[in-house]
């Protein structure tokens, strides 16, 4: 299955692009695996949007432009699009 | 009983029409049921009858309320509200900025200063520990702000600080500002009404100053405060800026695009604060006393002249998107010229992006002003700001405009009690729908945060259901906080238990025993007391709505973003029971002596 990865704000300055595809086996694939591939793809991502297994609390997740996920329970199916980006809106 | 610290215990009220000053004592008590800031500026206006008056009349009031945080070394505490009847909206007005205003006009002896009545030519209202006069302003009438400010400092002393108008708050546009520094205490219109009582600045200067309660704590928690603000919380605001949110909110078709009826924006990138940190020069300043540093500023060359333009998530979506202008150095040049006249960019891009509908659909004979055109945006400020032409329309905001025209054009008027709304699509965010229908001020992203529930996984965003009133209330009740305490709410993420981190902030600098169930209780008083003053200003229940195309249609480029009236009237109920209100949105009782 293959899913395209969005990065905006902080995460998209430390991956350095706007998006990228990941393929994974099976036909679904958790929201916490495809973060941990992207952690360890972007070591910078690690450094800055992780806090160790989980993405850190400044940091969220957002599925086809849907549901947000804080609690990385979510699943993934082919075709789908994770956004990621910093937490706080306002301004 | 001694006077708490963080408190001088009294404000000064300046008649300006004779010159007469009166200083008034604040009793401990308001002082811990409003605080500071927007809480005790309100109450101020209440006791001073302020809801009566024609905001431009000389009898208006106009409050500047400091707070027991500042002159302490806490990050972001060097803040002030300007409280006010808006002449935007006739409703309850406060809008906050940064600067070393705050500092100085606190050490003038005073936790509030509250001007009236009419100078009889244009002057400067010089306020210091020992005297009060008015000074000419001749000179510096028809300068911008940042000319007039600059000077005044080569005429007064280096410890004097100045709030100033442009030429927008002396032209009595609706959305003129408060500008200090170059930040401007924005919305509503509080510059208009300094330019109605011909001031065209004050200056004020001290050495009086508040002790704290418990120095060696407060010391230690700002430190900690200090290098808080540094880490993941803010580094958005510190890299980016609030323009990060540009990007973000077009992937969720919630970016306000062609008067509001889109939610994205075809031409956004070379927008985005990513693009124009490639293409442009870029510095980053602070306001006084912030460890942040959320404000950017990029290189534009205006006539083959270098200069500089602030930008903000707010100018950019406002000057950008919202009228379809999708050229770079056209926007940047848009929100210095907004700087240069002293305009709230919201209500100016919002406005225009009206009259542009407006004038699309046959209502409005200017057949310029086309949704897309920069040069036609560029006019249209201009107008506004010299109050010239199909400016003096404008000057008045959407909601007149629309009043004016007639038409049912108000069903598409992008605004809530008359302010225009933010950059935040209630159909896409519709808890902030909510925020906006029952916001005091009108439609707010300040003095409610409901967005943030909408960014969340408790809530469908676009489905919005009752239970999210009480997140809602959350979320403003968070605001009055920090906007009377006062703090910047850029650091809301750094807190982990808002409550009591602001409440311990307080008992250290005041030496009271407070809880954190007393400062809820605090924000609910605060709120209830604005609700009261728009009670008593003629507000009625059919005002917290939005206006009837968000209502009647969805987003033409996402029809998952749909909105009912059945739905935001149930949700405005939800609220006003949640407050503790009527079902319409009436107090039960008031503590606010009225």
């Amino acid at each position: 299955m293959k899913i395209k990865i969005e990065y905006f704000g902080i995460p998209r300055q430390r991956v350095g692009v706007a998006s990228e595809s990941y393929e994974f086996d099976g036909e679904e694939t958790g929201i916490h695996d495809i973060l941990r591939a992207v952690a360890d793809k972007h070591p910078a991502f690690q450094q800055h949007c992780m806090d160790g297994e989980t993405i850190n609390k400044h940091m969220v997740v957002n599925l086809n432009g849907n549901q947000f996920f804080q609690s990385q329970d979510g699943v993934t199916r082919d075709g789908d699009a994770l956004l990621i980006l910093s937490m706080d809106a306002g301004g | 009983m001694s006077t708490p610290n963080g408190y001088h215990q009294q404000y000064l009220e300046v008649d300006v029409t004779t010159g007469n000053t009166k200083y008034h004592r604040l009793s401990t008590k308001l002082l811990k049921q409003t605080i500071g800031g927007s809480g005790l500026g309100t109450q101020l206006l209440i006791d001073h009858q302020a809801w009566k008056y024609d905001p431009l009349s000389a009898e208006a009031s106009i409050v500047f309320a400091f707070s027991p945080l500042v002159g302490s070394p806490l990050t972001t505490s060097a803040k002030f509200a300007v409280v006010s009847r808006s002449p935007l909206t006739g409703r309850i007005n406060d809008s906050l900025a940064s600067s070393t205003f705050a500092i100085a006009g606190k050490r003038t002896g005073n936790d509030a200063l509250l001007i009236k009545g009419r100078a009889a030519s244009p002057s400067v209202l010089v306020i210091n520990e020992d005297k009060v006069e008015l000074q000419p302003a001749d000179q510096l009438w028809g300068l911008s702000a940042e000319e007039a400010e600059e000077k005044l400092r080569k005429q007064f002393a280096k410890d004097y600080s100045f709030a100033v108008i442009g030429p927008g708050g002396e032209q009595l546009v609706r959305y003129a500002t408060i500008s200090h520094s170059g930040r401007h205490a924005g919305r509503g219109g509080s510059g208009a009404i300094l330019g109605s009582k011909n001031i065209k600045a004050l200056a004020v200067r001290g050495k009086k100053r508040t002790g704290w309660h418990n120095t060696e704590a407060l010391i230690a928690q700002a430190r900690d405060l200090s290098k808080r603000s540094f880490g993941p919380a803010t580094e958005k605001y510190r890299e980016l800026g609030t323009a990060a949110n540009l990007l973000v909110f077009n992937r969720l078709n919630c970016l306000p695009t062609r008067n509001f009826q889109r939610g994205s924006f075809e031409n956004v990138v070379q927008l985005s604060p990513e693009a124009m940190n490639v293409a442009r020069d870029k510095m980053k300043t602070s306001c006084a006393a912030c460890t942040i540093g959320c404000t950017h500023v990029y290189s534009v060359a205006v006539d083959g002249k270098a200069s500089r333009a602030r930008i903000e998530y707010e100018n950019l979506f406002a000057l950008g998107p919202l009228c379809e202008v999708s050229d770079q150095q056209t926007v940047l040049q848009a929100s210095q010229l907004c700087d240069y006249y002293g305009l709230d960019t919201i209500s100016t891009g919002g406005t225009i992006a009206f009259a542009m509908e407006c004038a699309e659909k046959g209502f409005l004979d200017e057949p310029w002003l086309n949704f897309g055109d920069g040069d036609a945006l560029l006019k249209a400020i201009h107008l506004i700001g010299q109050n010239k032409g199909l400016g003096k329309k404008l000057a008045k905001g959407s909601r007149a405009l629309a009043n004016e025209l007639g038409k049912n054009t108000i069903a598409f008027a992008p605004q809530v009690k008359g302010l225009e709304l933010p950059g935040y699509e209630p159909r896409a965010l519709q808890t902030m729908a909510l925020g906006f229908a029952v916001g005091s001020r009108g439609a707010d992203h300040n003095r409610s945060g409901a967005y943030e529930v909408d960014f969340s996984e408790d809530v469908d965003r676009r489905n919005a259901g009752t239970s999210q009133a009480r997140l809602a209330v959350e979320t403003e009740d968070k605001a009055a906080i920090m906007d009377s305490l006062i703090l910047c709410k850029f650091l809301r993420g750094v807190f982990e238990d808002y409550f009591a981190e602001c409440v311990l902030l307080l008992n250290l600098i005041t030496g009271w025993t407070l809880e954190s169930k007393d400062l809820i209780a605090t924000a609910k008083t605060i709120v209830d007391a604005k609700k009261q003053f728009n009670i008593l200003s003629g507000w009625s229940p059919e005002e917290d709505t939005l206006p009837e195309r968000m209502l009647t249609s969805a987003l033409e480029d996402d029809e998952q973003a749909s909105l009912n009236r059945e739905t935001l009237e149930a949700l405005v109920k939800a609220y006003n029971l949640e407050r503790g209100w009527d079902e319409a949105g009436f107090l039960q009782t008031t503590s606010t002596g009225v």
